[in-house]
């Protein structure tokens, strides 16, 4: 029996201790906006070289799914997403808590997350090698068409005007224009502001666009930053078992988005929570309660995003190829470990291997009561700081966090200008949300259609590399039903909504 | 009684905005090389298409737009105004210099209680405490190069 020699090496004292500290440190450090799962695993790395090479997987591991996880905290208390990860998190988990509901929403953040993992790891351990040989075919153009799906999503972030979503969108994409540009190397619109050669950095504009708003807003009246439903009630986890279990369908859909999209190189957490985000709401019979605090969309942006850990460690185990960014570092700390990853991993290094991926399933397993011990403290904390301090010491962790991305000065302006910018954009109706898309889909697009033009036009016909390869044309499928899906349920539901108007009338 | 239709001015002033927006796109991508103009210049037309259908659903289809936002402007500005200037001040005066100031700025603009010398003494404790703490750990638990500029 093999695996239960694995199981019994991953669950030693020392294993433990490692998952249990390696979750308290991933989750604090997740729970600072500017601080990315990345970098929670980078800073921490050099403190695994003396483990055995297992041990300081298993910790990592457990940094990884803690980080991934302690961002929805700032994005369900804040409205600012601790990770990009958790953009899709502050959608839903922000109005809950703002109704007084934000415990019920760190409940249930941290039971989608940790069944999440668990579906990301399962997968890591069943199906490793076959899905990085999907992974492996997704070329330039699929890239492209996948980006394209992600900003379908526009559709179900847009409040109100579907119009002024496109807008933001299209806004966003320019935005992620300027800088150097990644193919051909053209310097775009930089307005000779050597500042902007690098670009934007996506944390701090998602810092600058979410975060900075809502202090504006929160200094301009005395009303108290979140409220309660009642005296706090404890962790209301019978409560969240029961909005979990009843969303049973979203948490699996959702998990297996979070592992698919985890294994494709490059697209990691943010990408995620928002695809499953917006299939949660097209296929939610609430889904007009989308945006103002509907569990159904925080539970699939949570165990999405860290389904995406056991995802994006399938294509860094099998194929050397890291599915999200800490799982770059996680690879650079194999390799000195003297681990080589590649298909053989597997079968020549089995003992290593499969003490993480047990490791990792412990240190999920871990992260529920870790997690709501954490959580609660954290909204009991929140609640109770006047806004005196509470604004001040928010905008001091944008800041910190913004600079702390590149230890760039200019990455605060930046984030600060673009905060500024977005509370004007409220103003005129233009919601943050689809401007954010577009910067981080921005690239991807870009990158894929440009290479994707390049080698259909060596082949002979660009229309044949856009839409004749399998997996495009099964992308493209998928983005027409999911634009036209919507139109065709309200159709077959605008009958029964008639019936149960008339008698009103 | 009939009077001018509810429209929402403010989205159409911002699609406006967008135009001019999408237009400057288009015609800064003149200089670009093919490959580097292929991409912002399609979507600065989507841009310009966009924001001309919005402008115009919002002239044909009459509705309420965003809701005038309530509170204190002055104190918004003043919040604004202080991140801005701790922004740009980062650099030239440092890190714990430029973010003592700020935080005590943010402090009086946010608070709405009566200040006595209790809750002041409090709440500078509390932002020394915060400041220093978040110093210490990302300049020497993570290693954060935080920048010293003319003071600290």
């Amino acid at each position: 029996m093999p695996q239960l020699d694995f199981l019994i090496s991953a669950a030693t004292p020392f294993n433990l201790l490692l998952a249990v500290a390696g979750v308290v440190a991933g989750t604090v450090i997740g729970a600072l906006p500017g601080l990315t799962a990345t970098m929670a695993v980078a800073v921490l790395v050099p403190f695994t070289f003396g483990m055995p090479p297992a041990s300081g997987l298993i910790a990592l591991g457990a940094i990884y799914t803690g980080a991934i996880y302690g961002g929805a905290y700032s994005a369900i208390l804040l409205n600012t997403p601790g990770t990009p990860s958790a953009i899709a998190t502050t959608f839903e988990g922000y109005p809950m808590a703002k109704r007084g509901d934000g415990d019920l929403a760190i409940t249930l953040a941290c039971i989608a997350s940790v069944v999440g993992g668990l579906v990301g790891a399962l997968f890591l351990l069943l199906l490793a090698p076959p899905l990085a040989a999907v992974a492996l075919r997704f070329g330039p153009v699929e890239y492209f068409w996948l980006a394209i799906f992600g900003l379908t999503l526009i559709a179900s972030l847009s409040e109100g005007s579907l119009l002024k979503g496109a807008l933001g969108g299209c806004l966003g994409v320019i935005l992620s224009t300027i800088g150097t540009a990644e193919v051909g190397g053209d310097i775009r619109y930089t307005g000779d502001f050597k500042s902007l050669l690098g670009g934007i950095e996506v944390v701090p504009a998602l810092i600058g666009l979410y975060c900075v708003p809502v202090l504006i807003d929160m200094v301009a009246t005395a009303d108290p930053h979140l409220r309660l439903k009642e005296k706090l009630a404890g962790y209301r986890l019978g409560e969240a078992l029961r909005l979990a279990c009843g969303s049973k369908w979203n948490v699996a859909r959702s998990s297996l988005i979070g592992t698919v999209v985890g294994i494709l190189p490059g697209a990691g957490g943010s990408i995620a929570s928002l695809v499953s985000y917006a299939e949660a709401r097209r296929s939610s019979p609430r889904s007009a309660n989308f945006g103002h605090g509907e569990p159904d969309g925080l539970i699939a942006s949570e165990s999405a995003n860290n389904a995406t850990v056991g995802g994006g460690l399938i294509p860094t185990l099998v194929l050397g190829i890291p599915g999200t960014p800490p799982d770059a570092v996680i690879l650079g700390a194999l390799m000195v470990q003297g681990v080589r990853s590649g298909p053989a991993l597997f079968s020549v290094q089995s003992q290593i291997v499969y003490t993480f991926i047990y490791g990792l399933f412990i240190a999920t397993i871990l992260m529920l009561p870790i997690g709501l011990l954490i959580g609660r403290h954290a909204f009991r904390s929140l609640i109770a700081i006047p806004k005196a301090i509470l604004v001040p010491a928010v905008a001091f962790l944008t800041v910190i966090g913004a600079y702390a991305v590149q230890n760039s000065e200019n990455d605060v302006l930046q984030m600060v200008l673009l905060g500024i910018a977005g509370w004007g954009l409220s103003r005129f109706g233009f919601s943050a949300s689809p401007i954010v898309l577009g910067l981080i889909l921005g690239p991807i697009a870009e990158a894929g259609f440009v290479q994707g033009t390049l080698i259909g036009g060596a082949k002979g016909s660009v229309l044949a590399e856009f839409f004749t390869r399998p997996i495009s044309v099964a992308i493209i499928c998928l983005i027409v039903l999911s634009l036209f899906y919507p139109l065709v349920l309200q159709r077959k539901r605008l009958p029964a909504m008639r019936r149960q108007s008339g008698p009103a009338q | 009684m009939s009077g001018r239709p509810n429209r929402d001015w403010r989205g159409i002033a911002g699609a406006a905005g967008f135009v001019l927006i999408g237009a400057a796109v288009l015609y800064f991508s003149k200089d670009f090389s093919r490959l580097g103009a292929v991409f912002p210049r399609t979507i600065g037309w989507a841009m310009v298409l966009f924001a001309l259908a919005c402008i115009l659903w919002a002239w044909l289809r009459p509705g309420a737009g965003v809701e005038a936002a309530k509170g204190s402007m002055l104190r918004r500005a003043a919040l604004a105004l202080a991140m801005l200037g701790w922004a740009l001040l980062l650099k030239v005066v440092g890190f714990l210099a430029s973010g003592a100031v700020a935080f005590v700025l943010l402090m009086l603009v946010a608070n709405y209680d009566r200040w006595t010398p209790r809750r002041a003494l409090g709440y500078l404790s509390l932002a020394a405490a915060l400041l220093g703490g978040m110093y210490v750990i990302f300049r020497f638990g993570l290693h954060v190069p935080l920048p010293a500029g003319a003071l600290i």
